[in-house]
């Protein structure tokens, strides 16, 4: 691990309201480059919201707090340039968009952050190059080359294009919601790998996740339990286990006593 | 295959429960309509002269009009001077001051008809305005709703005794002049009911109708009104049957509904006219208009129907979206068996910014029965954000049946979205099968795939009318599997 | 108000349609003619009243009186300058009309597979052949332009495909002229034997200030096994009025894939009528409508299931933008004892502008019980979870917006199998879309 800190996402007392209704109380968190956050919690507790509203879903609405990234206000910046700037969500249910290419849209994404970055674009035979080195390690069929994005894929592939996905972006900080979720052991071994191959001290990667299943696999520095739009415990990655063992109740009984 | 069909024909021989006719002496007015004839009943009912310039105004109008003939229908011409257009119990008083001063042939009737005006009712906890021939013959429960502020009685006794709200809102929804069966009705209304639900009032019980044709020969035009003002609730119930006669009897109904801001209106409808018998002999034409307007912001009216009797019906439950955030729904279950023809559905018009609606409709088509859904969706420029989601889904029953889907879909909004699924399908020998290997009767099973098709919208309904409509579907498809 | 009101007091457009008529010369099809036009007249023009004209006001056309447009020389045309569609692709002849006449060069009447004849020179010499397609007008025909068209066509085309062909026929019509007010009826006639295949693509296109009227009309009757794959697409200009019908009779195993596409033109009345009559026949039908400044598209599709094991798919994509309308109207009828009848619609509009509308009725009318059916229809903006999806992949918001447009139109687009014209197509649809540099990059 690297020895200087850098605070690369800092939120602060963060509180949304989604449909007229607050979903997130006040949520403070706090993620350096290097590091692998894990954030836990039962169903409805905020994990997802949290995740889509740092990547800038528009009908959530921010209500107050700060969020901060490298030091920049996220909250003013759009969707668009927050991923140009290094931001990545892996999304729990990622869209099908028939009649889009795969492949196309990953370069047009890939080429917009390096356009952001005054980098000169990719072509086209590098980037199928690339991509097809990034697929192997991934262990997905070239059929996904040339089918629309998401489209017809199963539950598992999907996963995989995301992490495919965040693979060719590079990004700075990753955030992965339920990225583990309705993966069989062997497709959970391979997106652990891509996970893993991104840790660098450079980068962090925050795991929205309900199960500490993944977390063998990638082992975080930190685990956060949200629960009612707040994150109510922290702790090692022994408090995952701890959670697995003695369920989220155990948590909400520990804070009351 | 066709035994197990044969077995299905054979089970249900269940015939029109509600066709007796009721010996009653009643006062007619003989078959015609003019003038005269709209003035005799203004003044039979003692009504003030604004009710009766309406009434006027909304003939000579009719008198300009052609009958429609778009529906997907057919049946005779109707002869306008061939119906009576106002019958009524003759009582001994003018009228009955309490249910002990109701014929009792005619509280015999609803015993008959299940409809609890005495005892029953308060167990019940319904309050019943039932509606006999063309006049209101007892209303129950009428004190209890008064002390909460809630008015619920008699069209007339709303004229009588509530002109000014009579007069603000009879005809804002449905204008005389909105189409051919509602100026008639306009002209020539005898009763119905009213509601009005004061602001803040969430309505302490369930509000009920029952309407019933008896007198032969009769037209039925009622007329209602409900109002919800401000943050308001309340839910109503509709239920109508009549004798079987071999003649057609026209039912043509007005209903119209005022939702105030945060207001909300359920409206239950469970149509059992008669529908005539199995060779198309007699039955109602029931060509009705019902409209309900959201006018305040966040305000609801929601239409659940269950249409199982009439030869034809006709008719559009419809909810006009104007408050900003308004909802309009419909869920319809319309069944349409030996040769009863169904042409019915909704509209919804979006005007107000993030306006919702949801259709759901539910056809059953047995016998030589053609049954259609006809569906307006109209987006207007103004309804920014408008949703619509539309499902309609038809069963088929035989292969002499008709189903029809006929949506109209009308954007004007580019940030709106509107959504029709619409699916064809019969009960699946396998289906059939499967539940006669596990030990069920084929009566029960046609009756289970049913109401499993018909859920979505059974579930709307009122406890009370949920089981009744539930009866009433399985008594409509006699013979249906074929 | 009424509609027989509308119809004794008959408009300027009828008068001057039946002063047409008389000028006529008789010929071997004058039966069948006067009966249409009998009819006809006692239809008069569809009024908004009429449940398949509800969308689309024919009032203006109906005050103005029609004269026969000019019959062209070949000289005054000049096809290069739209002929554009196949581009330099091969295929097997290109055909030429002018205001409903073909001009057909000698040699053209003799391609391999394929004969091809003018329609008024059949009708002297081989009549029986014709009156085969052109069937004698009933009491129910509500058809009223097919009915005017069937009455005053001058000429046209009699296509008969004997066997399977590969390279795909343009037939390239040109509507010209300008004197205002003058109305032509295009007639095509297309006779597949029975287990022929080919391509026909009819391109319309307008020259000149005052193109005419048109009133067009493409009989298809497909013999058993018999395949075709037909396109006609609407290329006119902002003042053209178009209406057009093309009726498919299909028999037995038969298969069509059928592409209408709207790109150009004022008003686009494009009917397509088609008559699943013997077991196993199937229709794919693809709609590609495109409302733009102040166009007006309304397409209507009736497909009659009429036998058992009939198959129908209906894909219809509608854009419209600026102050355009686009309808789509389509009914599926399953007759009685259409028996495993199998059918499906789906229709999508997107409205890019708060002035444009999109109308749709995707109808059914099922007369049997053993059947298939559904329809999907959806008119909206573009699909807000998919915007944000690539928005949250860094790519900006004209970018994605573009693309989703793009794979909206994609369902339409990939079916068609003459790559030449479909890529002529989405370049010219292309241009009529928002970030038309943006879409050209992702083809």
């Amino acid at each position: 691990m690297a020895t200087e800190r850098t605070i690369l996402l800092e939120i602060n007392d963060l509180t949304v309201r989604v449909a007229g209704k607050e979903i997130l109380k006040g949520v403070n968190l706090k993620v350096n480059a290097g590091e692998v956050h894990a954030i836990m919690g039962p169903n409805g507790s905020g994990k997802s919201t949290l995740a889509q509203v740092l990547a800038g879903r528009e009908d959530y609405e921010v209500t107050s707090g700060s969020v901060s990234f490298e030091g920049r206000d996220l909250l003013a910046l759009p969707a668009e340039e927050r991923a140009r700037a290094g931001l990545f969500l892996g999304f729990q249910y990622p869209v099908e968009i028939p009649g889009v290419n795969n492949v196309y849209l990953l370069k047009a994404a890939l080429n917009a952050k390096r356009k952001a970055a005054g980098e000169p674009e990719v072509d086209a035979y590098d980037f199928l190059a690339l991509i097809k080195q990034k697929m192997k390690f991934m262990q997905m069929s070239e059929a996904f080359l040339t089918r629309g994005v998401n489209e017809g894929f199963s539950g598992g592939e999907k996963k995989r294009n995301e992490v495919l996905q965040m693979l060719v972006l590079e990004p700075k900080l990753a955030i992965l919601d339920e990225t583990d979720s309705g993966l069989d052991i062997d497709a959970l071994k391979v997106v652990s790998k891509g996970v893993n191959s991104l840790r660098d001290p450079k980068r962090a990667v925050v795991l929205v996740t309900h199960y500490q299943r993944l977390l063998d696999y990638v082992i975080p520095d930190q685990v956060h339990v949200l629960t009612g739009g707040r994150i109510v415990k922290s702790g090692d990655k022994s408090l995952a286990q701890e959670l697995e063992r003695r369920g989220y109740d155990w948590v909400l009984e520990s804070r009351v006593a | 295959m066709s035994s197990k069909s044969q077995d299905v024909e054979a089970l249900v021989g269940q015939k029109y429960r509600h066709g007796f006719i009721t010996d009653i002496e009643s006062d007619s007015l003989p078959p015609g309509l003019d003038e005269d004839v709209v003035a005799a009943i203004s003044k039979k009912k003692l009504e003030p002269q604004f009710l009766l310039d309406w009434r006027l105004k909304a003939f000579r109008h009719w008198q300009t009009m052609q009958e429609p003939t778009w529906a997907h229908v057919r049946y005779k011409p109707i002869d306008y001077q061939d119906i009576s257009y106002y019958s009524a119990p003759k009582s001994p008083a003018n009228a009955p001051k309490s249910l002990d001063e109701v014929d009792p042939k005619l509280l015999e009737t609803y015993e008959k008809l299940g409809i609890p005006l005495h005892e029953r009712a308060r167990l019940a906890g319904v309050a019943v305005d039932a509606v006999f021939d063309s006049v209101s013959v007892a209303t129950t429960f009428k004190d209890k709703l008064s002390k909460a502020g809630v008015i619920f009685c008699s069209f007339s006794d709303a004229v009588r005794d509530h002109p000014r709200l009579v007069e603000r809102y009879l005809g804002s929804v449905v204008p005389t002049t909105d189409n051919f069966f509602a100026a008639l009705n306009s002209a020539v209304f005898s009763d119905g009911s009213f509601v009005y639900v004061p602001p803040g009032v969430r309505c302490p019980m369930e509000l009920s109708t029952y309407f019933r044709i008896n007198a032969a020969k009769t037209g039925q035009f009622e007329r209602t009104l409900i109002i919800a003002d401000e943050g308001a609730s309340v839910s109503y119930l509709e239920g109508c049957t009549a004798p079987m006669r071999d003649e057609n009897q026209l039912h043509a109904a007005v209903v119209e509904l005022v939702a105030l801001d945060r207001a909300q209106i359920k409206y239950s409808t469970v149509q059992n006219w008669y529908p005539g018998d199995e060779n198309g002999l007699g039955g109602i034409y029931n060509f009705v208009t019902k409209r309900g307007e959201c006018r305040g912001r966040d305000s609801k009216i929601s239409w659940t129907q269950v249409e199982t009797g009439s030869a034809i019906t006709w008719k559009y439950p419809s909810c006009i979206l104007k408050g900003e955030n308004s909802i309009g729904e419909f869920y319809s279950v319309a069944v349409a068996n030996n040769y009863q023809q169904a042409d019915t559905g909704t509209k919804m018009i979006h005007i107000g910014r993030n306006t919702r609606s949801t259709i759901v409709s539910k056809g059953i088509s047995a016998g030589h029965a053609e049954n259609t859904y006809r569906g307006l969706v109209k987006i207007l420029p103004s309804a920014a954000g408008a949703r619509n989601f539309t499902q309609c889904d038809s069963l088929l029953m035989g292969s002499k049946c008709a189903a029809n889907t006929f949506p109209y879909m009308e954007v004007k909004n580019p940030t709106a979205t509107v959504e029709h699924e619409a699916s064809t399908s019969k009960i699946g020998e396998d289906q059939l099968f499967y539940c006669l290997q596990r030990g069920i009767s084929a009566e029960d099973a046609v009756n289970m795939i049913v109401s499993g098709f018909c859920k979505v919208v059974f579930k709307e309904l009122p406890m009370e009318f949920a089981v009744e409509a539930q009866n009433l579907l399985s008594v409509s498809l006699e013979g249906a599997v074929g | 108000m009424s509609a027989a009101r509308q119809t004794s007091s008959a408009s300027a457009a009828v008068r001057s349609f039946e002063a047409q008529w008389q000028a006529r010369a008789a010929d071997a099809l004058r039966p069948v003619r006067e009966q249409a036009m009998q009819r006809f007249l006692k239809l008069g023009l569809p009024s908004q009243r009429d449940e398949t004209w509800r969308y689309t006001d024919l009032r203006a056309l109906a005050s103005q009186s029609f004269v026969d447009a000019q019959h062209e020389a070949l000289g005054d045309v000049q096809p290069d300058a739209v002929q554009s569609l196949l581009d330099g692709a091969p295929r097997a002849a290109t055909l030429l009309m002018v205001n409903g006449f073909p001009s057909l060069q000698p040699q053209q009447a003799a391609i391999d597979g394929m004969e091809i004849q003018s329609i008024r020179e059949m009708s002297v010499r081989d009549p029986a052949v014709l009156l085969r397609f052109l069937a004698p007008a009933s009491d129910a025909d509500q058809r009223r332009w097919v009915l005017l068209n069937t009455a005053l066509f001058r000429d046209g085309l009699y296509l008969k495909i004997t066997r399977p062909l590969t390279a795909p026929l343009l037939i390239l019509h040109v509507a010209t002229g300008d004197g205002a007010n003058a109305v032509a009826h295009p007639r095509v006639i297309i006779d597949a034997c029975p287990g022929s295949s080919a391509t026909i693509i009819e391109h319309h296109v307008a020259q000149g200030a005052h193109a005419p009227l048109i009133n067009s009309n493409t009989h298809i009757a497909l013999a058993r096994d018999a395949r075709l794959e037909h396109y006609r697409v609407f290329a006119t200009t902002a003042a053209a009025t178009h209406i057009d019908s093309v009726d498919i009779q299909q028999d037995q195993s038969s298969h069509c894939k059928q592409f209408t596409v709207v790109l150009g033109g004022g008003l686009v009345r494009a009917t397509l009528e088609a008559n699943l009559r013997q077991p196993g026949a199937s229709l794919d039908s693809y709609s590609l409508l495109v409302g733009h400044e102040n166009r007006h598209v309304d397409c209507v599709n009736i497909v009659t299931h009429g036998a058992p094991r009939t198959r129908s798919r209906q894909t219809a994509r509608a854009i419209a933008s600026d102050h355009s309308r686009v309808i789509f109207n389509s009914k599926v009828i399953v007759n009685a004892g259409a028996i495993n009848a199998d059918s499906q619609q789906s229709c999508r509009g997107l409205l890019l502008s708060p002035t444009a509308e999109i109308d749709t009725r995707p109808q059914l009318e099922i007369h049997a019980d053993e059947v298939k059916c559904a329809h999907g229809a959806t008119t909206g903006r573009l699909d807000p979870d998919m915007l944000f999806y690539m928005l949250s992949r860094g790519l900006d918001r004209a970018t994605a917006q573009s693309l989703l447009v793009y794979a909206f139109l994609a369902d339409v687009l990939t079916g068609m199998s003459v790559t030449a014209a479909r890529s002529a197509i989405e370049n010219a649809l292309i241009s009529q879309l928002p970030d038309a540099q943006l879409l050209r990059k992702f083809r």
